[in-house]
């Protein structure tokens, strides 16, 4: 119990210290979304099945494939993709999800698992605290456009079709794995480290 | 746009990647990618905040009017 109140704690606080920043950088539609998706996740540690909709596997497959080809079709911060994002939303957020099973603890402890997340954790850190200093120094006119950030690399991309194709693609993959993939565990807890 | 600080990104998603590729063929010193994912999946909560921070990066992206 006091493992999981601490990651609650921890994870509303990644999602509210990510919400101000939105605010931070003028953008506080953003800072309400991580604000709602604080709220959501304390409202689901306590009512695990009060917010989610019985929508079958297969009609959620067919929302996302309808919500994936709005997106990709059209032009990027226009209303059809507003439509998209609250049909991703939707199955996402309220979606029903692939039950989730229980992991051996001995499995979570093991030091493979500890060192590989120490390095994936160190590289994504590096690279957060790289974009956010990119952040900063593209607001200073001696820098210009020399520090540039993800979003100034990826937003061209997204006006051609191709690019827009290819992240949409991409979206709706790894939202299904995270929707759907099954929490399976091995059938013994380091059968394929031997 | 200043092209060599743009690869620094391209670098650090090469260094996920290598490693990514050598856990995969050292799982018994570090655990690949898919176990891990598996293993975070299994838990409600990091679940559900990978979700809530996956589908904001599509409306970061694609809905919202903050970047154009």
């Amino acid at each position: 119990m006091f493992s999981n109140q601490l990651e609650l704690t921890l994870w509303s606080g990644v999602l509210l210290i990510a919400g101000g920043f939105q605010f931070y950088r003028g953008a506080p539609d953003d800072g309400v979304i991580f604000g709602f998706g604080a709220l959501f996740l304390i409202a689901n540690r306590f009512y695990p099945e009060r917010f989610t909709l019985k929508i079958p596997r297969l009609a959620s497959a067919v929302i996302l494939a309808i919500a994936s080809v709005i997106a990709a079709l059209s032009r990027i911060h226009t209303r059809p993709q507003l439509l998209a994002m609250f049909l991703f939303a939707l199955i996402l957020l309220f979606g029903k999800r692939t039950a989730i099973t229980q992991v051996d603890k001995s499995q979570k402890t093991h030091q493979s698992l500890v060192r590989s997340r120490v390095v994936y954790a160190l590289i994504a850190a590096l690279c957060s605290v790289w974009e956010m200093v990119s952040y900063v120094l593209e607001t200073h006119k001696q820098w210009g456009n020399k520090f540039p950030t993800i979003s100034d690399l990826a937003s061209p991309m997204l006006f051609h079709t191709e690019g827009r194709i290819f992240f949409v693609a991409c979206f709706a993959a790894v939202g299904y794995v995270l929707m759907f993939k099954q929490s399976t565990p091995p059938e013994s807890p380091d059968a394929h480290l031997d | 746009m200043h092209i060599s600080t743009s690869w620094v990104y391209a670098g650090f998603l090469l260094a996920a990647a290598l490693f990514a590729l050598y856990s995969h063929f050292h799982a018994n010193k570090y655990a690949p990618f898919s176990k891990i994912l598996r293993l975070s999946l299994a838990h409600p909560t990091t679940r559900l905040t990978l979700i809530v921070i996956w589908w904001w990066l599509g409306w970061h992206f694609f809905g919202s009017q903050h970047n154009t």
